[in-house]
């Protein structure tokens, strides 16, 4: 179980926003969702990518000598780059002088990142955090965040989830003792919930419901996506849901921020929402 | 803060406060005295030429400068001719791009003259002529100091006549119980022991003029008065706050309005907190009331450290933070006594000295009533520069990284011996001229009958101050990493991309820019390399002394000169990327988005990277925050543990920004529009468009990843 590897695209220390005291977020690339404002489309899909910001490409072409595949060409001084050939294996990133170039998830045994979230041991301890697993969609990643989970607890870790929530229950119920809290996201009325997140949304207010019988700490996570979501459908369903479930700790209504907007572009992904 | 406090602040912040000098024509015929005396004999005639100056808005009185025309106070070393000349020579200009002569700072015994007055100094002195009955020289320089002690009376005596003359001629009733009790706090001190807490601040203000430097610990001399008068309900803690603040005014005012230095505030530097005697918290309500004081006046000077420790409660820290957060002056640091203490003790310096420590200028430690000796920057980075050009044959031979590493350690322990020797060369001549007024008020310049720059003093640090300390470790990771371990390069490739200024080696540069295991990211083989260095630091230093006997320590600040990028100008290009010609890092820390694993990595990188205690100096950590992260309630409470535990861990110092890059790079462009944006440096704050375009960048640097 500990050599199982999965995508993690980014391991962030000190967050201050995604459960009690101080933390480290393990970001695990892959979710089964589609959010039209996902503020984090390079956590999508379940493989390895390239980001290529061409404002900061400076037409060195340096990466042009490392690319196996020859995806990146000049033409007429310009750098093009052919997301098509490209296999992400990210030597290209390797040499790329301006950061334009940068190669998203890497794959980590829970060792691996067991050894990155232990060396702020100190800090948890001292502010009462420790390790929060994220997404993309950690669920997705069963396996993986079963192992991750456990070993957090054998080292005597407090840990949170963030979640979607659309997963297997069984799933769900055999990480139960290993979270403390689960950060629970509730994107939208049922009416628009497939629209807007590619999925319906009843396997995830059975799961909650079932989590929250069960004992399960929740933080109900609510983006507010203005003339998206922002309805008083959504908002009252959202307080309906907190009032009846037993366990609900709190709501986190989260404003829209646009940073995916620029990651989308760098993905090559041409359509963003608006 | 009360309209008399604020007419106070308003004038400091807008004019020169200080009277101006009246020059005097001394008796030439004094140069047949000795020289401790013939200085005395000036120092007493200029004091009592000067004006007795003070507004209706005062209640406390002393200010004063010297001209230059008389050998006066240490820290200006005003009318010190042969430092003058000395500095002329070596003060920012390098020496074989390897050490520069510097600034030093020093503090008084303010507690002492408080305790027991000049009376008190003048029974010592007594005493000490015991010892000397048969050497000239020594009894001379303790003539002079009773001189001094004349001299500074009879001043204060000046004053005492002249509150009670405008006493008797005030309308004002309450205006003239204050100029009366003003003359009577003036005819006690400091002459005589302080009292009250009102008489002790007197008797600061008052002395200040003659070490215009730190004022040490004032939380801790000045409390058992403040105790008392709060308790026996003569004074209240109203009135003490603004004694403080009007203190404050005259700190921030005597550095003259509109010289070069009037944006910056390193020689005001005062501590607060810390331990006492018995090992407990020395964090007291004064500690608050300083504090709360300070936040109050709208002004540049004096700064402010606390001296964290163990015993400190979250609750102090998190009003520390909370007051740096809310400080636009950016007066607030915070340094760790815990690793401090612990050199201090393991070099020999008994717990009833080291417990008292105090920093200076920018962020120098000290004792109280004592000197800060060396302070001056080398070129660390110079010493791998040498070894991979003048030990190229054994550098090519190295089969392993160990190998390399000792023909290194070689040369950084050639240039630690030219520093020092360079340093000792500094510190005679800052010896050649007399010092009489400072060093009544130093320890042991009494019972030694010497001044304090000839060995008077009796608490004296010395220490040196490593530019390029981030770049040399950087480097030394770069070449384990890619030539011995990762086998991406060869030395002989490395060594030509450095002698081409990495011009045709963009490639290599790129790659280790981009994956160079560098300090600051919490990584094995960087803390390791760090460890290693600052081990090998220590195993010079280890048992040496300096010329005056003081255990040598070392630090990494820049102070107000831009030493970091005149050495850089000079230095070839580094196996860290860095290229010829460009500036090198001060401080502890990582810059210009080196730091790729967060703000914990980087704290604890810098926590561990000293196991030695030799860096125990004048060593700063800079980080820039980001303002959301301070100013949203529940992530500063986080903010504050951050701190905490980097302090737990072993970090020793810390400074903040909270502005970010992108707000500095618009400063720079419109600097009308951001008169007012403060920033920290090095160990001090200065006007953010006001700095030196060196210093902008640096700023720039390290703020890019802020947290």
């Amino acid at each position: 179980m500990q050599e199982h590897k999965t995508l993690v695209f980014a391991i962030e220390k000190f967050a201050v926003n995604d459960g009690p005291g101080i933390r480290t977020v393990v970001f695990l690339k892959g979710c089964p969702l589609r959010c039209i404002w996902c503020h984090n489309p390079e956590s999508q899909t379940f493989n390895a990518e390239l980001l290529f910001n061409s404002d900061r490409c400076v037409n060195c072409m340096m990466c042009a000598g490392n690319c196996p595949e020859i995806c990146h060409r000049a033409q007429e001084g310009r750098h093009i780059f052919d997301r098509n050939k490209c296999v992400s294996c990210g030597r290209c990133s390797v040499t790329c002088p301006s950061g334009a170039l940068n190669c998203i998830g890497q794959k980590l045994t829970v060792n691996d990142v067991m050894k990155e979230v232990m060396k702020d041991l100190a800090f948890y301890r001292n502010s009462g955090g420790g390790l929060t697993i994220s997404g993309g969609e950690p669920l997705a990643h069963f396996t993986f965040t079963y192992a991750l989970l456990k070993e957090a607890k054998t080292s005597g870790l407090h840990t949170v989830i963030e979640t979607c929530g659309f997963a297997p229950w069984e799933q769900i119920a055999e990480l139960l003792p290993l979270v403390d809290l689960w950060v629970w996201d509730i994107k939208s009325s049922p009416a628009k919930h497939r629209e807007l997140t590619g999925v319906p949304i009843d396997t995830i207010l059975e799961n909650l419901q079932k989590l929250t019988n069960a004992g399960g700490q929740v933080i109900l996570s609510c983006p507010l996506i203005p003339g998206v979501n922002d309805e008083d459908e959504h908002l009252l369903q959202i307080a309906e849901i907190a009032n009846r479930l037993p366990n609900i700790q709190g709501i986190d209504l989260k404003p829209y921020h646009p940073m995916g907007e620029n990651k989308n572009r760098q993905l090559g992904r041409k359509k963003y929402f608006k | 803060m009360n309209e008399r406090i604020d007419r106070l602040v308003k004038a400091a912040r807008s004019r020169e406060i200080f009277p101006v000098t009246v020059p005097v024509e001394y008796d030439e015929f004094d140069l047949k005295l000795a020289e401790p005396l013939r200085i005395a004999k000036r120092l007493t005639e200029y004091m009592a030429a000067q004006p007795c100056y003070f507004t209706d808005d005062n209640e406390l009185v002393g200010m004063m400068h010297f001209d230059g025309s008389v050998e006066a106070d240490l820290f200006t070393r005003s009318g010190h001719k042969n430092i003058v000349e000395a500095l002329s020579k070596y003060y920012n200009q390098p020496q074989e791009n390897l050490c520069t002569m510097e600034w030093q700072h020093s503090n008084a015994d303010f507690g002492k003259v408080i305790r027991i007055g000049l009376t008190g100094l003048r029974q010592e002195i007594i005493e000490a002529r015991r010892h000397y009955h048969n050497d000239i020289s020594r009894l001379n320089f303790l003539a002079a100091l009773e001189a001094m002690i004349r001299g500074i009376t009879r001043r204060s005596r000046q004053y005492a006549t002249e509150c009670r003359m405008q006493a008797t001629i005030c309308q004002d009733p309450a205006r003239k119980a204050v100029l009366l009790r003003m003359a009577s706090n003036c005819r006690q001190v400091p002459e005589y022991p302080a009292r009250t807490f009102e008489e002790a601040v007197q008797c600061l203000y008052f002395c200040f003029m003659f070490q215009p430097d730190s004022i040490g610990r004032p939380d801790q001399y000045l409390y058992e008065l403040y105790q008392n008068g709060i308790a026996n309900g003569t004074l209240t803690r109203e009135h003490a706050k603004e004694l403080l603040q009007e203190l404050y005014v005259m700190i921030h005012g005597w550095t003259r309005f509109g010289c070069p230095n009037a944006d910056r505030g390193a020689e005001s530097h005062f501590v607060i907190g810390g331990y006492t005697i018995d090992g407990s918290c020395a964090w007291n309500e004064l500690s608050e009331l300083i504090l709360e004081a300070l936040l109050e006046t709208d002004l540049i000077r004096p700064q402010i450290s606390l001296r964290w420790n163990h015993k400190t409660s979250r609750s102090v820290l998190e009003k520390i933070l909370d007051s740096e957060r809310k400080d636009k002056n950016k007066r607030i640091a915070l340094v760790n006594d815990e690793p401090r203490i612990a050199a201090m003790i393991k070099n020999g310096i008994p717990w009833e000295t080291a417990f008292d420590y105090i920093m200076v200028g920018c962020n120098e430690p000290a004792f109280q009533g004592g000197i800060s000796l060396g302070g001056n920057t080398v070129n660390i980075v110079r010493s791998l520069v040498n070894t991979l050009n003048d030990r190229r044959a054994e550098v090519l031979e190295s089969p392993d990284f160990d190998s390399f590493y000792a023909v290194y350690e070689e040369e950084l322990h050639n240039d630690l011996e030219t520093i020092l020797d360079y340093s000792n060369r500094f510190n005679m001549l800052r010896s050649r001229d007399c010092n009489v007024l400072t060093s009544l008020f130093m320890p042991g310049c009494i019972e030694r009958a010497a001044s304090i720059n000839q060995g008077g003093a009796e608490r004296a640090r010395w220490c040196a101050n490593f530019m390029g300390s981030t770049n040399l470790i950087d480097s030394l990771c770069i070449i384990r990493q890619f030539v011995y371990e990762e086998k991406r390069c060869t030395m002989e490739t490395l060594l030509a991309a450095l002698d081409a200024d990495w011009k045709g080696y963009e490639e290599l540069r790129a790659a280790i820019l981009n994956t160079g295991r560098f300090f600051g990211n919490n990584d094995e083989l960087s803390n390791q390399t760090a460890q290693r260095f600052y081990a090998s630091v220590n195993n010079f230093a280890q048992g040496r002394t300096d010329i005056f006997g003081h255990y040598l320590c070392y630090g990494n600040l820049t102070g107000y000169n831009i030493h970091y990028a005149r050495y850089g100008a000079l230095t070839q290009a580094t196996p860290d990327g860095r290229v010829a010609g460009s500036a090198l890092l001060f401080g502890s820390g990582q810059a210009n988005g080196k730091e790729r694993d967060g703000i914990t990595s980087h704290l604890l990188s810098v926590a561990g990277m000293d196991q030695t205690g030799v860096m125990c100096g004048n060593t700063i950590m800079n980080i820039s925050v980001d303002e959301n992260t301070v100013q949203n309630e529940e992530s500063f409470q986080k903010f504050v543990v951050l701190v905490e535990t980097y302090f737990r861990e072993g970090g020793l110092q810390l400074q903040l920004n909270h502005v970010s890059a992108r707000e500095l790079i618009a400063a720079r462009k419109d600097p009308d529009k951001y008169k007012s944006l403060r920033v920290r440096v090095s160990g001090f704050s200065a006007t953010f468009v006001n700095l030196s375009e060196q210093h902008q960048e640096n700023i720039i640097a390290r703020t890019v990843n802020s947290l």
